[in-house]
């Protein structure tokens, strides 16, 4: 399929996500530089690419932390920075995972999870039990390591139980046991019928989840499946 | 309705879970050490003359500019994780959206402001212990060093004004002050998160720095022109000036500007909030 093909087809798709003819540059440094992709209900849609290619700079946008400077992004039928500023609706991992470093784990999740008005110990002990982590353990999230950190941040991604997850290398800093367990939460996640978009360097991630997957590289991406 | 009380809930709920933090610890102990070098001949006076000093010194620290200049200081490095740009916040604000998540900052910084001066007004009674009482009235101490050369006799760098003990009672004069004070420090803090969203981070903290020399300068050449030095809204913090007197603003009017440009802040930081994109600082 040729380039323009490409963007005809996904302009009339009607993905849950799409972006279209997207650019963003920072000062002159171009890195998204007409950026197509489009992402079904229920599917994992798999983003890779080289270190520094814009992976987390397309993810930033979605989600609405970044503005384009060109083009579109379309989310359950509404344009961001028109018709909403900010993805709030969905369930993000962004960067490396960042926390109140004081707090413990469950109080951070506590804290997080008050936001949208909800209160649930129990579903929040369960969603903590889930990724694999202690929810009576007092331990200061400031003195967890990597892996516990990555594992809380995918906590905060599902426990409001979002349509959309957007996930940025989710599986960073996990021992192989961690990689499995996750693998089979975000295929149960699918069943659910949840999409989501995985950033990864991890092939198997691909292989294993993916029903799609774009490879963005010099600002542009292609559909490899 | 709803939605306002969401806002307000969340937005009190942010500030408790924030408030007390290193800053805070860090501003304590060094306004503390600032009260000590200031009241300790005050302390001297009291136990000499035997008679515990009452709570309300606070007012009087107040009218001292350089005393003014490290506590703006103080607030401003309480004040120094504006505009809110570390990633731990990028959790919060995908879940709240950029105008709620920067009005629940906006309420954060008020109530800072409010409550660092009542933390102001216990601070300068904690440093006066063991000689100092709690009363109703301005006790006897302060009015002594206010109407006769106890001041002098004891380096007591303060001026311990009559006016403000004639004009207030105890309760109206802290209350005046804190009310006051309370928008002063909200101003800057505002004014700070504005700057650094137009402009940038360092030209905040320089920008506001400059309200604080300035109003150090102004007062240095105050006897030539008397109404520069009431330009800066650090300088009405000493409610001595409040008056009304000649070029002096009075209490109502101050608070009036206060509103207004807090109000004016709120909307060119909410215009911005809806446009910038988001680039944090890892945690310090
Ligand atoms: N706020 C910013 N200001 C300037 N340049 C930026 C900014 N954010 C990202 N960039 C640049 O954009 C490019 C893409 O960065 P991005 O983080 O999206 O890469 P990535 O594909 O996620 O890489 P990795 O695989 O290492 O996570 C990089 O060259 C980066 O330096
Ligand atoms: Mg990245």
């Amino acid at each position: 399929m040729k380039e323009g093909q490409t963007i005809q087809v996904i302009e009339n798709e009607n993905g849950i996500i799409k972006v279209l003819h997207a650019r963003k540059s920072f000062k002159d440094v171009r890195v998204l530089n007409d950026v197509n992709i489009s992402c079904n209900k229920g599917e994992i849609c798999g983003i890779i690419g080289r270190n520094g290619s814009g992976k987390t700079v397309l993810f930033k946008a979605i989600c609405g932390f970044l503005k384009l400077d060109e083009g579109s992004i379309w989310v359950e039928g509404k344009e961001m920075q028109k018709d909403i500023d900010m993805l709030t609706t969905a369930g993000i991992i962004i960067e490396e995972p960042s926390f109140l470093s004081t707090r413990s784990g469950m109080k951070n999740l506590e804290f997080l999870y008050m936001i949208q008005n909800k209160k649930n110990r129990e579903h929040l002990c369960n969603i903590m039990k889930l990724v694999g982590l202690n929810p009576s353990s007092k331990k200061r999230v400031g003195n967890y390591s990597m892996g516990m950190k990555q594992r809380l941040a995918i906590a905060q991604a599902i426990m409001e139980e979002q349509q959309i997850l957007i996930l940025d290398e989710p599986m960073n800093g996990l021992d192989n046991e961690g990689v499995e367990d996750m693998r089979n939460l975000f295929l149960d996640l699918k069943k659910q019928g949840k999409t989501i978009l995985l950033a990864t360097h991890n092939m198997d991630d691909i292989n294993l989840l993916c029903d799609k997957v774009y490879e963005i590289d010099g600002g542009i991406v292609r559909q490899l499946k | 309705m709803s939605k306002i009380i969401w806002q307000i809930r969340d937005g009190i709920r942010d500030f408790l879970k924030n408030f007390i933090n290193v800053r805070l610890i860090v501003f304590i102990v060094l306004q503390i050490f600032i009260m000590h070098v200031y009241l300790y001949p005050i302390k001297k006076f009291a136990l000499s003359a035997s008679y515990p000093v009452s709570t309300w010194v606070l007012p009087f620290l107040m009218k001292d500019i350089y005393f003014r200049f490290f506590f703006i200081a103080g607030v401003m490095y309480f004040y120094s994780k504006i505009p809110f740009m570390q990633s731990d916040q990028i959790y919060q604000i995908i879940r709240r959206g950029r105008i709620k998540w920067a009005l629940g900052k906006i309420i954060g910084i008020i109530l800072s402001g409010f409550f660092l001066m009542l933390l102001e007004v216990f601070l300068s009674a904690i440093v006066l212990l063991p000689s100092v009482m709690l009363e109703a009235g301005w006790g006897k101490v302060l009015y002594t060093l206010a109407l006769t050369d106890a001041c002098e006799k004891y380096h007591i760098k303060l001026d311990f004004s009559y006016k403000i003990m004639d004009s207030y009672t105890p309760f109206q004069g802290l209350g005046v002050l804190i009310l006051v004070g309370g928008f002063v420090l909200s101003f800057i803090g505002l004014f700070m998160f504005a700057v650094s969203l137009y402009i940038s981070r360092l030209c905040a903290v320089v920008a506001a720095m400059f309200f604080a020399v300035f109003s150090i300068m102004a007062a240095n050449i105050s006897y030539i022109v008397y109404w520069i030095e009431l330009i800066s809204p650090i300088s009405w913090m000493d409610i001595n000036v409040l008056f009304g007197n000649g070029n002096e603003p009075t209490v109502k009017c101050v608070i009036a500007v206060m509103v207004i440009v807090i109000s004016i802040l709120t909307g060119l930081i909410l215009i911005k909030i809806r446009k910038i994109d988001f680039c944090w600082n890892k945690e310090e």
